[in-house]
């Protein structure tokens, strides 16, 4: 590209002759438009909004974020069960497809909205905030919601969340945080599920933390299996530590 | 295959500051996205090319700047390029990086 100096343009302090056509380079110029705006600004401004909506009535916001059979839902269900007395909930489920999440959470009695992305591989802000908008959650709730089961896409998209959470199951091995940094360098906290297969599968979660600290030094880790319960009480007490 | 929302919203973004310029085609996109920005530059493409049929874009073609990344170690400061998220400070060793450059994602300008 050449480099064209258009100072003595505007000064015109100059005597010599101007025997050479300025006008293709003002029409170029004109042609340029700066735009200057950041691609994601439509879904961040929407999360903002929703950022300020749960700021507002005091609600702890939740983004569970994994990669599809992690355990998510199953997840929910146990924490719902034995939460639900506690703190009162509302759920946002988030599939390419199908009411069967949703239907789950409903059966445990919470407050449910299915949000079915179609082609979409993740959930976005305006998903979010129509959900909200339904549900008009009460002061000092906790609001969940379960993203689409994909490891890549979902950390991209801001909803306006408090926190963000990813879950892994010891079946999908030691190198995830490694192969998918993205999704682990936007969390807060790693749930590590399926814990009661760790003698049928080799899984080292030493070097699940490792791998996870690498990539997010203030990645906090907690071991669960939502299966059997062991470890649930640790994730409870995170969870309530945040509702204060 | 998040390219496919991201293209959407470069078509969005531009047909709205084209028509604020009173243009009627664009020929030119230029975009920014940073080697750290977690999109895929094929998929986007072939995205872009999708969706710009019919548009104010029909004729256009996107031009990617793909800044590299760099981090500044929160610990000591010292400033460096880095091709992923992993890895340490150079100087230090600390992991713990601010991400200055490489995560970009911007429409820089369009030509009319």
């Amino acid at each position: 590209m050449t480099k064209v100096d258009h100072h003595h343009h505007n000064e015109h302090d100059h005597e010599h002759p101007h025997d050479h056509d300025h006008h293709h380079e003002n029409t170029a110029k004109k042609d340029e438009v700066t735009v200057s705006r950041d691609i994601l600004e439509i879904n961040n401004r929407i999360a903002e909004r929703n950022r300020g909506l749960f700021q507002a009535r005091n609600i702890f916001s939740i983004n569970i974020m994994s990669s599809p059979g992690s355990g998510k839902t199953t997840l929910l269900e146990r924490t719902l069960v034995d939460l639900k007395d506690k703190e009162s909930f509302y759920v946002i489920e988030g599939d390419q497809q199908t009411s069967m999440d949703a239907d789950r959470i409903k059966a445990v009695g919470i407050p449910v909205l299915q949000v079915n992305t179609g082609s979409g591989c993740h959930l976005d802000a305006n998903m979010v905030n129509w959900a909200i908008n339904e549900f008009n959650p009460s002061p000092g709730s906790v609001v969940i919601i379960e993203n689409v089961g994909n490891l890549i896409c979902p950390s991209l998209f801001d909803l306006g969340e408090k926190s963000r959470i990813v879950v892994m199951s010891t079946t999908e091995g030691e190198d995830k945080p490694l192969k998918y940094p993205d999704m682990f360098r936007n969390a807060d906290l790693c749930l590590i599920n399926k814990t009661d297969l760790l003698q049928h599968v080799y899984c080292n979660i030493e070097k699940v933390i490792e791998n996870g600290l690498k990539v997010n030094g203030r990645l906090k880790f907690l071991k669960v299996s939502a299966l059997t319960g062991e470890g649930m009480e640790d994730w409870y007490k995170w969870i309530l530590a945040n509702t204060g | 295959m998040h390219e496919l929302t991201i293209a959407g919203n470069i078509i969005e973004i531009v047909t709205s500051e084209a028509e604020k310029s009173g243009g009627s085609s664009v020929r030119e996109v230029n975009l920014e996205i940073g080697l750290l920005a977690g999109i895929e530059y094929e998929s986007l493409s072939f995205a872009l090319e999708a969706l710009k049929k019919g548009t104010i874009m029909d004729k256009a073609s996107f031009v990617i700047e793909k800044p590299c990344g760099a981090g500044k170690c929160k610990n000591c400061g010292y400033e460096f390029t880095i091709e992923s998220f992993l890895g340490s400070c150079a100087s230090c060793g600390s992991q713990e990086l601010d991400i200055i450059s490489g995560s970009e994602l911007r429409v820089k300008s369009i030509k009319i």
